[in-house]
């Protein structure tokens, strides 16, 4: 975490000599550093969940984007958006660099706007994923090259913390246990057959709630929460 | 834009969630697209409780989990489940420092008061299901029921479903063929599933034969394209209507363009025949037991089509019992033509359900004769004969013998007055707890024939005695108690475990009996003499005996119980099964699976507000 947290402060500072010229990057590039010793419902958490093609950022593309708000320990459904993203443009060469199949096009939000839409949203809030290093790999690259934006933002991985809480009570652990379904299952959560991005971060904003409502005491710290990078 | 951003997908599998639970499911189509957006979702452990303290009042949804209510002294009020909502705000008006305690951990969908307000506002139903708990529950179940009033019956009730489809392409020797094999006048084309024509007999005379067409010719060629019809909810009087002014003879009925039954001018020409009025003065006209039996045969389809067309169960019993007393009378009629005039004057008793005027189809004959006290031996031997006509007869008809001997045959229930005072005596002094039950049943009398004081100073008598023994209402109130609703501790419902009614309830011993039993201590208890039991109800709350809020409780539980029982006796009739009082829960809609819970607690806390009431006298 303190690497993130390094990082951050180096790209705050410089952005903070040369004011980043889109207002919605900078006012979240402005954003404090989160209170970590405040409880996780006392906070704003943003469950995001990114379509891509491929697992490498330097060749996948993003294709769509699911995010939704769990402010202060509980789902609101009306920050719930889904954005497609539109790769019509991409054509040719690009289009077989980034592996995008005539399948994946579809009319949609250009990459730059939705990742605007996207910095809105997560300003203020803390980003949860489930088996986040992808998907903050995407981003990461995704604000690099549309804005030339140094993005980092410390996060909650579902994964890997069902993974420590699986680690403290059990030694062998089988393959897929912590298949997000998997997951949710130990909790009572209802199974989703989702394959879009907005059905995954909504079934990991539910996973992460029912983490964390069975953490014990009075819940997990932010600290606890946020993972190492 | 594309769709996508209007309604993200996994807010439309939320909608779909939700969509299906109750009262949702009755909102117009939109309606739950737009508030899912104003939700939120929440995950809360086993233990979490919520109550008037709670921050946030509205509407919970359960998406996973359990969920009990519990009163301000612990309670349980009532149990939910996946799918079933709650609504603090409105359950603590009912019931001060009311709570929800969680039994599982639970996902619920949070609706905010606002939202929720809105909605109950806007849609009647929505909010008449949140009004109160259980008995408004059943309250809408039992009074939103529509009372036919002949024209204005549904063409559903007398519908032919039997229907001969067939498609454009078909020559139309063949579907001639089909027709006069199956035994109707008309066919309907349809193309895709929709209906596209119609061809009747008529058709083929002019259309084919007169016009010296191929038999090979295209049934589109000969049809009548487009033909006028009807929705499902289209009434006789519709039916009519369209019919003369298109001088037509069959009318489709349709659902969603689909074709789901015809319509002739002949059904509705024979629809007066259903008429309850027609059946008892057809059989008042009947002069023997055979021609009685075949207007009797026509009696279960007759209950189905009132049953289709929605005539309320307690009004179906009355006709039934309005049969069973004309035949008893055209019975008693022959026999007095064949024995002469009766020596002295008497009254022809009937008890139980036929009394209460709550019977239904396959009810076995309860009867007595109360005999003027200055009957001869010889007059007494008179009466046995009659007995013996009229109940050998009533057996013949289909009212069978009674199993527990409850005849007017029997001389324990073939008597003079005095002897009749004598008995009731006897009966309230010194009784066992079998006696209690066995006669139970003649305290629901009344007159099918002959002199209705006879019965009168009888009932008067019954209910004077009664009235002042609470040793003997104890002893009723013991017999009320043994049966108890089939209702586990968490609302599931108690069904038989084995043999041929497995996994099913027996409505009439477990609901309508409990009912019957409980109001009819009461009324005698409380020197009512009403016989039929929502009357005794009514009869209870006017002279407050009862409060009118469980008064009413109780009659939308019986009217509910019964009209479930005639549901089900109805499907048996449908199905050529025998016919009972068993019901399989599962069978049953979502929406009167939970009212047949409703209506079994309403059972279980009049059950309970007899033990407390007549306690006293108990051992």
């Amino acid at each position: 975490m303190w690497l993130t947290r390094a990082r951050r402060e180096r790209a705050r500072r410089r952005y903070a000599r040369h004011p980043f010229p889109d207002p919605t990057l900078q006012r979240l590039l402005a954003s404090p550093w989160p209170d970590t010793n405040a409880l996780w419902d006392e906070v704003d958490w943003l469950a995001i969940d990114l379509e891509t093609t491929g697992l490498d950022p330097k060749t996948g593309y993003i294709i769509s984007f699911g995010w939704v708000a769990v402010d202060r320990g509980r789902i609101r459904l009306d920050t719930a958006r889904h954005l497609l993203i539109d790769s019509r443009n991409l054509v040719g060469d690009s289009a077989t660099i980034h592996h995008i199949r005539d399948t994946d096009r579809s009319e949609g939000v250009d990459l730059p706007s939705a990742l605007r839409m996207l910095a809105r949203a997560m300003t203020d809030r803390l980003p949860v994923m489930h088996h986040a290093p992808l998907d903050t790999g995407f981003l990461r690259a995704a604000y690099r090259e549309q804005f030339g934006m140094d993005w980092f933002q410390p996060t909650a991985d579902t994964l890997v913390l069902e993974k420590k809480r699986l680690f403290q009570r059990e030694q062998t652990m089988p393959g897929n246990v912590l298949r997000l379904n998997r997951c949710r299952e130990r909790y009572g959560l209802p199974e989703t057959n989702a394959h879009n991005a907005l059905e995954d971060a909504l079934a990991c904003g539910e996973l992460f709630m029912a983490w964390a409502r069975h953490f014990g005491g009075d819940g997990p710290r932010v600290k606890d929460c946020l993972s190492r990078v | 834009m594309t769709e996508t951003q209007s309604l993200p997908p996994e807010l439309a599998s939320i909608a779909d969630f939700i969509r299906q639970t109750l009262p949702f499911n009755a909102l117009p189509e939109g309606e739950v697209e737009r508030i899912v957006h104003e939700m939120e979702i929440g995950y809360f452990r086993n233990g979490h409780v919520f109550n008037e303290n709670t921050r946030d009042q509205g509407l919970r949804i359960l998406r996973s989990g359990a969920v009990e209510i519990r009163s301000q002294d612990g309670e349980l009020l009532d149990r939910l489940a996946e799918g079933e909502s709650f609504a603090l705000s409105g359950l603590l008006q009912q019931e001060p420092g009311v709570r929800a305690v969680l039994i599982e951990d639970s996902l619920i969908y949070f609706l905010p008061q606002k939202a929720y307000q809105d909605l109950r506002g806007r849609f009647r139903d929505f909010d008449r299901f949140f009004h109160g708990q259980r008995s408004r529950r059943l309250f809408r179940a039992t009074r939103s029921m529509v009372s036919p009033d002949g024209m204005l019956t549904p063409v559903t009730s007398l519908m032919a479903t039997d229907l001969v489809t067939t498609s454009e392409e078909t020559p139309v020797c063949e579907l001639a063929e089909m027709m006069s094999s199956r035994r109707v006048s008309s066919a309907l084309v349809l193309n895709d599933g929709r209906l596209s024509g119609i061809v009747t007999d008529r058709d083929l005379r002019s259309r084919v034969l007169a016009a010296r067409r191929s038999p090979d010719t295209p049934v589109s060629e000969i049809m009548t394209a487009n033909p006028v019809s009807l929705e499902r909810k289209a009434t006789l009087f519709d039916a009519t209507l369209l019919m003369t002014r298109h001088r037509m003879h069959h009318l489709p009925v349709l659902e969603d363009g689909r074709p789901v039954g015809i319509l002739t001018t002949s059904d509705l020409i024979t629809a007066r025949q259903d008429d309850p009025v027609y059946i008892v003065q057809r059989l008042s006209r009947q002069e023997s037991v055979a021609t009685m039996q075949t207007v009797l045969r026509d009696i279960p389809q007759f209950l189905l089509r009132w049953t289709d067309a929605g005539v309320p169960a307690d009004q179906v019993s009355h006709i039934l019992t309005a049969i069973s007393d004309t035949v008893t009378n055209r019975l008693i009629e022959m026999a007095l033509d064949e024995l002469g005039p009766a020596p002295v004057p008497f009254a022809w008793l009937c008890f139980g359900s036929q009394a209460r005027a709550e019977q239904l189809l396959n009810a076995d004959q309860d009867n007595g004769l109360v005999i003027a006290d200055e009957a001869t031996d010889e007059d007494m031997a008179w009466f046995e004969q009659l007995a013996t006509k009229v109940s050998d007869g009533l057996d013949e008809c289909g009212y069978v013998y009674c199993n527990g001997n409850v005849m007017a045959t029997n001389p324990f229930w073939r008597r003079r007055l005095t002897g009749w005072y004598g008995a009731v005596d006897n009966w309230v002094t010194s009784f066992s707890p079998h006696h209690v039950m066995e006669i139970s049943i003649a305290f629901d009398l009344r007159t099918v024939h002959g002199d209705a004081s006879l019965t009168s100073r009888v009932q008067s008598h019954m209910l004077e005695r009664v009235r002042a023994n609470s040793i003997f209402q104890a002893a009723l109130a013991e017999n009320v108690l043994e049966g108890s609703p089939p209702i586990g501790i968490f609302r599931r419902f108690v069904v038989e475990r084995n043999g041929d009614h497995k996994d099913t309830l027996n409505l009439k011993k477990r609901g309508l009996l409990p009912i019957i039993e409980i109001v009819r201590l009461h009324a005698l208890a409380s020197g009512v003499d009403r016989i039929n039991t929502l009357e005794r109800l009514d009869e209870l709350a006017r002279g407050k005996h009862m409060t009118r809020y469980d008064a009413r409780n109780l009659q939308d539980a019986l009217r509910f119980l019964m009209q479930v029982r005639l549901q089900v006796q109805a499907d048996q009739i449908r199905e050529g099964e025998e016919l009972s009082n068993y019901c399989n829960p599962r069978n049953l809609p979502k929406l009167a699976r939970e009212q047949l819970r409703d209506a079994f607690q309403l059972v279980d806390s009049a059950q309970k507000s007899v033990r407390l009431a007549y306690r006293q006298g108990m051992r």
